[in-house]
């Protein structure tokens, strides 16, 4: 399902990946490239709470998590599993907070504090917001959740 | 050794030293991320201390002399409104320039942190330019370009 904020969300995600983490998107697509079920990633997501309400979720292929928390730490080799994490969830606070920024503008509106959650299809149903992105053979997913 | 020694020791051996910094964040990434981008820009800086939470940075500024604080604001235990408004109510932390790093961009909020006394608000993701512009004009550092 589309709508005006998820695009200006996916904008906003393909800013900040390539500012903060130097991951530069090669296309939006609406579907995953694997079984759900069966893709190994990370994922994070944040709470915003005000005159306007929801959550932002972002899932992360895992090497390309790895490749996130190397470029973030600006060392190699990283799997300590708490640094991926750490990464993501991270990536996912700054993609929210300037989502809001951009979205409601003025308005009061807090965030929460990111927390890792795994990824269950459910979350992907017809009725949910969301988009992909493909990176090299990564994919990257977000998920908009507006109350 | 409390801040007043601390600050009589200094004078006393003069004041041109390299700074230390405190970086609060729960974010282990983001910590190493602050302290590796002021390191590229070449400041005279000896000494980081890093805190997970407002609690820890208050315990550590109560025995470290800390020349500026980067602090995020949504943090567990003790968030960065809270351990700001502390620094202020105290006579001897009311002086440390605090420099907020956060993804607020809500411009209430930030007129509010202004007028709690906090010297910059520097929007994530940040760039080493913006960090040490901020570091130069709160502290007076040379610049070498």
């Amino acid at each position: 399902m589309k709508n005006e904020n998820l695009e200006l969300l996916a904008t906003i995600t393909g800013d900040i990946l390539e500012q903060f983490a130097f991951i530069f998107i090669d296309e939006q697509v609406d579907t995953c490239n694997t079984d759900i079920n069966e893709w190994d990633c990370i994922g994070s997501k944040i709470d915003f709470t005000g005159d306007f309400s929801g959550k932002i979720e972002l899932h992360v292929s895992a090497d390309l998590a790895k490749e996130i928390a190397e470029n973030m730490l600006a060392i190699e080799n990283v799997t300590d599993q708490q640094k991926l994490e750490d990464g993501i969830k991270e990536l996912c606070n700054i993609i929210t907070g300037n989502f809001i920024t951009a979205a409601y503008k003025s308005n009061d509106v807090k965030i929460g504090i990111p927390t890792t959650i795994p990824l269950g299809s459910e979350r992907i149903a017809e009725d949910k917001v969301y988009t992909w992105f493909n990176v090299d053979n990564n994919q990257i997913l977000i998920i908009l959740e507006q109350l | 050794m409390d801040r007043e020694q601390i600050s009589f020791n200094l004078i006393k051996q003069g004041t041109d030293m390299p700074y230390s910094i405190l970086i609060v964040d729960d974010s282990d990434i983001i910590r190493a991320m602050v302290i590796r981008t002021i390191t590229l820009t070449k400041l005279p800086v000896e000494n980081f201390l890093e805190a997970k939470n407002g609690a820890e940075a208050l315990a550590i500024l109560k025995k470290n002399w800390i020349d500026i604080v980067f602090t995020d604001l949504n943090m567990p235990v003790l968030n960065g409104f809270d351990m700001i408004a502390q620094m202020k109510d105290s006579v001897d932390l009311i002086d440390i320039p605090v420099v907020v790093i956060t993804t607020e961009g809500n411009i209430h909020r930030i007129d509010e942190l202004k007028k709690m006394g906090v010297k910059e608000c520097l929007r994530k993701p940040f760039t080493p330019e913006k960090i040490r512009d901020i570091i130069i004009s709160q502290l007076g550092v040379w610049d070498e370009k």
